[in-house]
């Protein structure tokens, strides 16, 4: 089209538009789960196509860390034109390709779209920690929620904080635990972190990196998830491994709460049948981690202006909608603030979605009261490590 | 008495033999010498570098010999209660040999085909405290509720584990030892019975002497297996005390890539430890090795 990267203006959209005619994406993105490829695939490839000419290349990939992998190789050969357009990524990976300085900046706060998200909130402006500044537009979010069965458990009776959770358990010994910390068990971590929150007074002084807060606070928390491991579904004495044990014992009546991080709540684990139709997802009043999924756009990229075209597309409320409901596969929440969207039909859609998310989800007023960031990346071992050498005293 | 005569190999099988042992061997080999390379910090090529740092840590970390010794204890007892399992169930089928033996050998067998992960998670829904049979027992009224029933996996003493090694390992036992054997072990103890050989002396005298060159090869990879095995323990396990294998494969996919050195530091500590048990097997086997057991066949009759 020649119209280089650097007469490129992410603040003309026009030009973008004509930029990106033409042009094809090869989007990286963990190719794990079949369902999210259909989705992907299939939501957006026909509108791209139809809508801007654009075409759009799935690059499948086993691990993020090999398009991070890839980058650092073209940097060191020196290639200004790159194989990888855009990455769906986050966290660890972001913040090693930000450091290099290979990511293009400027264009995520200006996507159209981008004033449907809320920037404010630090969950989305902090990816782990690392300002995402103008580098990354977000897709996604997940949030840790936990789920009981409507059953067995009236909703006025639910603990709604883990203060609440220590008296729950203990006047039901044997009915609660969580996952074992580790690899494997992000949402263990998830749930300790919560724990660290609550007990030092709020999660936002765990954004930044600092040895002596968690020396302060790490004893507490060990001292907390001691006086609970009595009450503890087989006194504490072992725990789930992961998500899949920690289903299993909840659909069996072992214990009276599993986990999730999706926006559909226990709605995708129903219709797994991994859980009861009478589950459904809540959380506590406040400290319930969340965070977003984010694509970039690498700093040598060949087709920026089309990599821009479909990050804007990612947040069209349409699109968004479409990713909540439970039938087509994806089931992560938001990236807009739906309370932004000011056009009637985009606002019906939205709602419409919402009112599919069925009785299993969480209500998005106390998901959205409950939010908060993770901590930063450094903690992650911190938590896992101390809580094995706490909790456990083992290898 | 004629027991399992030395066979001599012609150089046709040697190749034969060659095209399987080359690659398996190679391939091993080159993973030992992976293993060792990375549990020492050294380089492939240069061998300079090398340091037992790896090791140390490892083993003055707190847990390691709690994890050593009940990873030990499950291989030991899980290869012990196999043996003599397969040693007495094949002994009585071999005296038998009618066709309800050979249906109920068979129908044993089949389990061979299962994955270990299958059968452990086949295990866990069977016998965990809200499993199949705890739901009937309770149902029957026999406990109140389905988790008072006895904690039989994800046990502290490895129960799970050692019950998964057991229902595997058995069938894979009788099936190495048995079907080459079976028709000549038959006519030997149906000799030795004629004679006036005592059950127990034909099972000491001539059942255990025959099978001995393939059950004890067998034994030795239970063994090998049970200690180094990742899915039984992993999903019939407890997550305190671990055992190595579990904790190896767990430091080697951690993100955090100064734990690669001392997951190989426990695979090569396992694997010393599977070369001396097999050692010591071998060693206290020695006797059905040397044919001193024909000598005693011939005296059974009056000592029984």
């Amino acid at each position: 089209m020649g119209v280089g990267p650097s007469v490129l203006d992410p603040k003309d959209w026009e030009g973008v538009l004509v930029a990106a005619r033409g042009q094809s994406v090869n989007w990286y993105l963990w190719g794990g789960s079949e369902s999210i490829n259909r989705f992907v695939d299939d939501t957006y490839g026909p509108a791209l196509k139809d809508r801007y000419g654009v075409t759009l290349r799935r690059v499948p990939i086993a691990d993020t860390v090999d398009a991070v992998n890839q980058l650092l190789a073209e940097d060191r050969a020196g290639t200004a034109d790159g194989a990888v357009d855009m990455i769906w990524i986050n966290g660890e990976n972001f913040s090693t390709l930000r450091t290099a300085g290979l990511l293009y900046d400027g264009w995520a706060r200006t996507l159209p779209n981008a004033s449907l998200v809320n920037w404010d909130n630090p969950a989305v402006a902090s990816d782990f920690g690392t300002d995402v500044g103008s580098m990354e537009s977000p897709w996604s979010s997940a949030q840790f929620q936990l789920v009981y069965d409507t059953e067995r458990t009236a909703e006025t009776d639910l603990p709604r904080s883990y203060a609440a959770l220590l008296d729950w358990a203990c006047a039901n010994t044997g009915r609660f635990t969580y996952i074992a910390p580790g690899p494997g068990g992000f949402q263990g971590t998830r749930f300790v972190k919560g724990a660290l929150f609550e007990l030092s007074g709020g999660a936002e002084q765990w954004q930044t990196f600092d040895q002596t807060l968690w020396d302060k606070w790490a004893p507490r928390l060990w001292d907390y998830l001691e006086q609970l491991r009595p009450c503890l579904w087989r006194s504490g004495k072992t725990y789930p491994k992961d998500e899949s044990e920690l289903h299993r014992l909840f659909a069996n009546d072992e214990v009276d709460f599993t986990i999730t991080q999706a926006a559909v709540g226990a709605g995708a684990l129903i219709a797994d049948g991994l859980v009861p139709d009478t589950a459904k997802a809540f959380v506590f009043d406040t400290n319930s981690i969340g965070d977003f999924n984010y694509v970039a756009i690498p700093a040598n990229a060949t087709n920026k202006a089309a990599a821009m075209v479909v990050a804007n597309l990612l947040l069209a409320p349409e699109m968004q909608a479409r990713q909540i409901v439970p039938a087509n596969g994806f089931g992560l929440g938001y990236a807009i603030d739906p309370n932004r969207v000011t056009d009637p039909t985009a606002r019906q859609l939205l709602t419409d979605a919402a009112a599919q998310l069925g009785p299993a989800a969480t209500d998005p007023t106390d998901l959205a009261a409950s939010l908060v960031g993770d901590a930063a990346a450094a903690y992650q071992d911190l938590v896992e490590t101390g809580w094995r050498q706490a909790l456990l005293g083992g290898l | 008495m004629k027991l399992a005569a030395p066979t001599r190999l012609s150089r046709a099988d040697l190749l034969r033999l060659s095209l399987v042992v080359v690659p398996v061997g190679g391939l091993s080999l080159a993973a030992l010498v992976d293993a060792l390379a990375t549990s020492l910090g050294a380089d492939e090529v240069r061998w300079s570098t090398i340091d037992l740092s790896a090791y140390s840590d490892v083993v003055t970390r707190s847990g390691f010999w709690e994890s050593y010794w009940f990873s030990l204890w499950i291989a030991i007892a899980g290869t012990t209660i196999a043996a003599i399992g397969a040693a007495l169930l094949g002994f009585a089928w071999t005296r038998r040999a009618d066709r309800r033996g050979r249906l109920t050998l068979s129908i044993l067998q089949f389990n061979l085909g299962v994955p270990h992960l299958v059968w452990a998670v086949a295990l866990v829904a069977v016998l965990s405290p809200s499993g199949w049979i705890a739901r009937l027992t309770a149902w029957a009224g026999l406990i109140d509720r389905p988790n008072q029933f006895p904690l039989l996996v994800n046990d502290r003493l490895g129960l799970g584990v050692i019950l998964h090694l057991v229902t595997k390992e058995v069938p894979f036992l009788l099936l190495a030892s048995l079907p080459l054997n079976g028709p000549r072990l038959r006519t030997s103890l149906g000799q030795a019975a004629t004679l006036g050989a005592s059950p127990r002396s034909q099972l000491r005298h001539v059942y255990l002497p025959g099978v001995a060159p393939a059950f004890v090869p067998a034994l030795i990879a239970v063994f090998a297996y049970a200690l180094g095995a990742y899915e039984p323990a992993a999903v019939l396990g407890v997550q305190q005390p671990r055992t190595l294998a579990v904790v190896a494969v767990e430091w080697f996919r951690d993100p955090d890539l100064r734990l690669r050195d001392q997951a190989f530091a426990l695979a090569t500590i396992l694997l010393a430890t599977i070369a001396v048990a097999g050692a010591a097997l071998l060693l206290v086997t020695r006797h059905w090795w040397t044919h001193g057991s024909q000598r005693h066949v011939r005296v059974a009759p009056v000592g029984a």
